[in-house]
């Protein structure tokens, strides 16, 4: 204790003074320098404190007035209790407000301490229950006691617990030169806890009636507040010297921070740089440097728009200066410049000078450095080469706009899907459904375009997809048209996300006309399938040689069923062998290309051997994408059969036309020329290509043969075809071509078909020889009436001798039969008297009239003999090709020893020209032995007999007999070819001679005539036919010379 | 040689003319009216020569060439004829032996005879 302790009770005053002024010190620094940064949290509870401080301090002032001057009024105590309530409510708010600080600060604290004293109506709920317990404890006086209970000491203590930790390693306060002065601090709020809040003045109430401020007076002989005063002091000491570490690192820190700034912003990869108020150039970074190529040294300090030049080539005012300038100023050579929420600005340009002069893209941001009161010191600009940003953008936006323009222009309907609404629609889908894009975006859903039957499909799919349960779907649906039309569409969706959400996107595709295609296919497949099903005509596809379809009719064509056929029947199981070669070369013609078609008869066989003919018409085709032969096939066997009946017919008509020797043409209605046979051509000289369709009349029939025109109106073969009129003309005069006429006979004939007259048919015949002829005839007439005359006798001789003839064949067959009657009995005469004349002896008086009887037996037998040979000429006909003069020839030495006998020459002069014909040798060798014979008679005392032959213009054989003979007189001129008649005497000739002779000319259908001169001799002129005409030649010639 | 000759003719002169002619000659002769009567004859054997005429009535002178051929065909056969042409009988000969002609003299009948009985 000691003098110490006196003084200090003699100057309590002084001592609360102290107290006071500590504590009023504390709030008013701490009041003074509340704007202190600090990353405490720590830092914004010091205000409580200098609350605390500063009502503390006040309280104790008031104390110490009280001490000094003793006032007596109640209010004084009220108001100084009042001070010291409301200086521990402060102090409780910053004990609590420390621990929740403390907390923050990451320093160690009860966790749960703090949720307990983290109520903010703490402080006032322990005041009233302070108040509360003092009231009830003892009066108002016993208040302050409880207000230090319940609130001094638990702020204090927490305010000392809380420093105490902020000096504890691991706490953001730990660093060596703070964690004394938190030392401090804490232990004096501790000390300070309990001797202000527990120490009270004495009370009647517990624990004050023991624990109280005598007591402690007593025991330590100072009073309480002395050390009260201590603890403040040393509380004060150590706050204040927190906040002045707090303080100098702040400080620090801020030299610190702001040299980091400067590095920061040195190495800040945009380029930067700071101007302050007086725009001059405080930082200048080094990306800077490099855009500009102007360095740092050179442009720190300088202002007057000096950083402007390297950007712009000039001093004056750019981005940053719109900052600096509150807003106004320029913002030229900019392409945009905007204001973000915060005041910065934004700015775009192209900037040449960067780069060494290279350029570039720039964006560039200017804004405003204030400090803490918002006032501005200064402005940053950065600057960010968006050149390849810029490139990129434009990239982007050339690919965005490609991609939008191919979105916008597809054909086919783009979509996206967000939480039920169509977020976006390309124009096509809109279309496609009979929209706006801005009627569905944004405003309606898929629910819209779906036809209702189809909704739960689709909206099923969209869930899925969404949900992600399926992540691309395609399938079709009806859909649904303003105005309710219904479509077919097709869809192709898959999800996607959108702005973090999941949606759909995907493409939509109107198959309607796909659909109608589809269902008018299936409907023109069933019309083709009933069509070729119940056609009349086979129908086929074959493909790699083998049918593939065959319809009914088919099967009935090729007799076999279908089992037989599809799949298994190739060509040559039908068609005959010799088909083969030109169908297989066709068949490839075909699948190649170089025919499109081939229309073709061909044989074929069906299954029971049957050959048929068959009409085929195929081409190429596809069929399920390879190459195939599709046809039809038609059974055309009786066809066939009719066309070669007709054609046949046909044939036949035109031959019958064309070998017509009759010219026939046919023209039409109109008199143009349909038709002309062959006839007609060689006859007119025109051919049928130059007379078809051009006027009939006009071409042949245009002139009169008077040389006067001939009009169509009165020619009959007009008439034909324009009346109907049948009309025959025997001499017409027809003309050639070539300008020539001639005449014809011509009948013209109507066509009439079903009663209408369609044309005419003109006949018509070269009439010229038959003219000719009629000429002939009449001029032959007259010369006939001239000759009549002279031929008068000839024409009775001529009829003397047909008699004749008619008595001459009468004889010549009586004589036959009589001839052969007798030969018997000749036969037997004759034989029986030459053998008894050879059995007779000389001087038998028989031997006279058997020799008589045998002479005259062969007389008789001779004359038989005679007759017989020539009646013989009646009966034998036969006659052969000879030589004339060969047979003449062979003739004469039959005569040619009577003759040398006579004296008689015989000569022959044959024919120039060579006489073949059909003669009877023995016949024609009869009459030159007969007719020599008789001029070897009329020549006793020799002569000549010249035998000629020759060629008559009729092509008659003439055969000439001259001898130079007697003659034949006048008188039996007429009678010399009379049977037995002659001139000889009785015995010495037959007088059958020349009859005979007679009778073979006429036989063999010739002429014979006899001149003669008395005297001179006489000519037989015998003509002949060559050629056996089977009738007598006329008998009327013109003599000799024929 | 006493060889038979079988005369055949419907004429009774020839038939005796011939009979009286060829005994003459030294042989025996048969003679027959018709062809009938030629064939029995014939089949009484013993003929070693035929002369016949052509035309007779029944079986005429063709028949009996062919029933000679077709039976003895060893014996010669002469035919005789008044026909002047006969086409069948110049036929016939081929098979015959000879063809005479009537009215014929009676030394043509002995060499024709005596050319054909050997």
């Amino acid at each position: 204790m000691g003098p110490l302790t006196v003084w200090i009770n003699a100057n309590m005053d002084v001592v609360l003074f102290l107290y006071g002024l500590a504590f009023f010190y504390l709030g008013g620094v701490i009041f003074v320098r509340r704007r202190m940064e600090s990353a405490l949290a720590l830092a914004s509870t010091l205000w409580l404190l200098s609350a605390f401080g500063l009502t503390h301090g006040l309280n104790e002032f008031l104390e110490m007035w009280a001490l000094i001057k003793r006032p007596e009024g109640r209010a004084f105590f009220w108001f100084q209790d009042a001070a010291l309530a409301v200086s521990y409510v402060f102090l409780l708010e910053f004990g609590r407000r420390l621990l929740l600080a403390a907390s923050a600060d990451g320093v160690a604290c009860c966790a749960g301490a703090a949720r307990l004293l983290g109520r903010k109506l703490l402080a006032p709920a322990l005041l009233l229950l302070a108040a509360a317990a003092g009231a009830a404890a003892g009066g108002a006086g016993a208040v302050p006691a409880f207000i230090r209970y319940l609130l001094g000491f638990p702020g204090a203590e927490l305010a000392g617990l809380c420093l105490l930790s902020y000096r504890k390693p691991g706490g953001r306060g730990s660093r060596m030169m703070v964690s004394g002065y938190f030392a401090l601090a804490g232990w004096a709020f501790l000390v300070y806890g309990f001797i202000g809040g527990l120490i009270v003045p004495a009370g009647s109430f517990f624990p004050a009636s023991l624990l109280n401020a005598d007591a402690f007076l007593r025991i330590t002989g100072l009073p309480v507040q002395f050390f009260r005063a201590l603890c403040a002091v040393a509380a004060v000491w150590g706050i204040l010297g927190v906040m002045r570490v707090l303080n100098m690192e702040t400080i620090a820190a801020l030299k610190d921070a702001r040299r980091r700034l400067q590095d920061i912003i040195d190495f800040l990869p945009d380029a930067t740089f700071v101007v302050d108020g007086g725009r001059r150039v405080i930082a200048w970074n080094r990306a800077l440097e490099r855009l500009t190529g102007v360095r740092k040294e050179e442009m720190l300090g300088k202002g007057d728009y000096a950083y402007a030049v390297p950007f712009w080539g000039e001093r004056r005012p750019i981005l940053v200066d719109l900052i600096t300038a509150g807003g106004g100023g320029e913002a030229h050579n900019y392409e945009y410049v905007q204001t973000t929420p915060d005041g910065a600005l934004q700015a775009e340009a192209f900037v040449p000078l960067l780069y060494g002069g290279r350029g570039a893209h720039v964006w560039t941001t200017a804004s405003a450095l204030r400090d803490a009161e918002g006032n501005v010191y200064g402005a940053i600009e950065s600057v960010r080469d968006v050149t390849d940003r810029r490139r990129a953008e434009e990239r982007l936006a050339e690919s965005e706009e490609k991609f939008k323009t191919l979105t916008e222009k597809s054909l086919a309907g783009v979509y996206l899907i967000q939480d039920g609404l169509f977020r976006y629609v390309n124009p096509r889908l809109a279309e496609i459904f009979g929209y706006a894009p801005e009627d569905l975006t944004d405003k309606a859903g898929p629910e819209l375009l779906v036809a209702p039957e189809d909704w739960p499909l689709v909206r099923e799919n969209l869930i899925k997809r969404v949900s992600g349960e399926t992540d691309s779907v395609a399938y079709g649906f009806r859909g649904r048209r303003k105005g309710g039309g219904t479509i077919y569409v097709e869809v192709y969706g898959s999800r996607t996300v959108r702005a973090g959400k999941p949606a759909v996107i995907g493409t939509l595709v109107d198959v309607t006309q796909r659909r109608l295609a589809e269902d008018a296919l299936q409907e023109s497949e069933n019309k083709f399938k009933t069509l070729a099903e119940r056609s009349l005509v086979g129908i086929f596809l074959a493909q790699d040689g083998v049918m593939k379809y065959v319809n009914p009719k088919m099967l009935e064509i090729l007799g076999r069923t279908r089992e037989e056929v599809v799949g298994k029947m190739r060509a040559e199981d039908f068609l005959l062998p010799e088909e083969m070669p030109v169908v297989g070369s066709h068949i490839s013609k075909l699948l190649s290309g170089e025919m499109a078609y081939d229309l073709r008869e061909h044989r074929a066989r069906d299954k029971d051997g049957r050959v048929k003919d068959i009409e085929v018409y195929v081409s190429a085709t596809a069929y399920e994408g390879r190459p195939a032969i599709i046809g039809t096939m038609q059974d055309i066997t009786g066809r066939k059969r009719m066309e070669t009946a007709l054609r046949e017919e046909e044939e036949r008509t035109r031959l019958i036309l064309e070998s017509a020797g009759d010219g026939i043409i046919g023209v039409n209605g109109r008199g143009e020329v349909l038709f002309a046979n062959g006839a007609a051509q060689s006859a007119l000289g025109w051919t049928l290509d130059e007379m078809k369709g051009r006027k009939l009349h006009p071409l042949i029939h245009h002139t009169r043969p008077d040389g006067s025109r001939y009009p169509v109106e009165r020619c009959p073969m007009a008439a034909a075809y324009t009346d109907s009129a049948v009309g025959h003309v025997e001499d017409e005069l027809l003309w050639r071509k070539d300008g020539s006429g001639f005449y014809a006979s011509y009948s013209a004939r109507p066509i009439v078909r079903a009663g209408r007259t369609q044309g005419a048919v003109i006949t018509f015949r070269d009439v010229t020889a038959r003219k000719k002829a009629e000429e002939e005839v009449r001029r032959l007439n007259a010369e006939l009436e001239e000759r009549v005359r002279k031929r008068t006798e000839e024409l009775e001789l001529a009829r003397d001798r047909l008699v004749q003839s008619e008595k001459m064949s009468a004889v010549g067959q009586l004589a036959a039969g009589v001839a052969h009657e007798i030969n018997n009995p000749l036969g037997i005469i004759l034989g029986f008297a030459q053998g008894l004349v050879k059995r007779m002896k000389d001087g038998d008086p028989a031997a006279m009239p058997l020799r008589s009887i045998e002479r005259e037996a062969l007389r008789s037998k001779n004359l038989v003999q005679s007759l017989l040979v020539f009646s013989r000429s009646s009966r034998n006909e036969q006659r052969d090709e000879a030589d004339l003069d060969e047979v003449i020839e062979g003739a004469l030495p039959l005569v040619e020893a009577r003759a040398r006998a006579g004296g008689v020459e015989i000569a022959l002069e044959r024919s120039p020209v060579p006489l073949r014909g059909q003669v009877n040798r023995n016949q024609l060798q009869q009459i030159i032995v007969n007719l020599a014979n008789n001029a070897v008679d009329a020549m006793p005392r020799g002569g000549k007999i010249t035998v000629r032959t020759a060629l008559s213009a009729e092509g008659r054989a003439v055969i000439t007999v001259r001898d130079t003979g007697t003659g034949i007189p006048k008188e039996i001129r007429s009678r010399i070819f009379e049977p037995f008649f002659t001139t000889k005497e009785a015995g010495k000739g037959t007088g059958l001679g020349l009859s005979l002779v007679y009778e073979i000319v006429k036989k063999h259908g010739g002429s014979i005539d006899a001149e003669s001169r008395e005297g001179e001799g006489t000519v037989f002129t015998i003509a002949l036919p060559l050629r056996a005409s089977g009738k007598a030649a006329g008998f009327y010639d013109r003599g000799s010379g024929i | 040689m006493a060889r038979t000759i079988l005369v055949v003719d419907d004429e009774a002169g020839y038939r005796d003319l011939l009979s009286y002619e060829l005994s003459g000659e030294g042989f025996s002769v048969l003679t027959a009216s018709c062809g009938a009567e030629a064939m029995a004859a014939l089949d009484g054997g013993g003929v070693s020569l035929v002369i016949t005429d052509m035309r007779m009535p029944g079986l005429d002178g063709l028949d009996v060439v062919r029933a000679v051929t077709e039976r003895r065909p060893d014996i010669p056969v002469v035919l005789m004829t008044g026909y002047a042409v006969e086409a069948r009988a110049e036929e016939a000969c081929g098979r015959a032996c000879a063809l005479l002609r009537k009215p014929f003299d009676m030394d043509e009948l002995k060499a024709a005879v005596k050319a054909h009985s050997r």
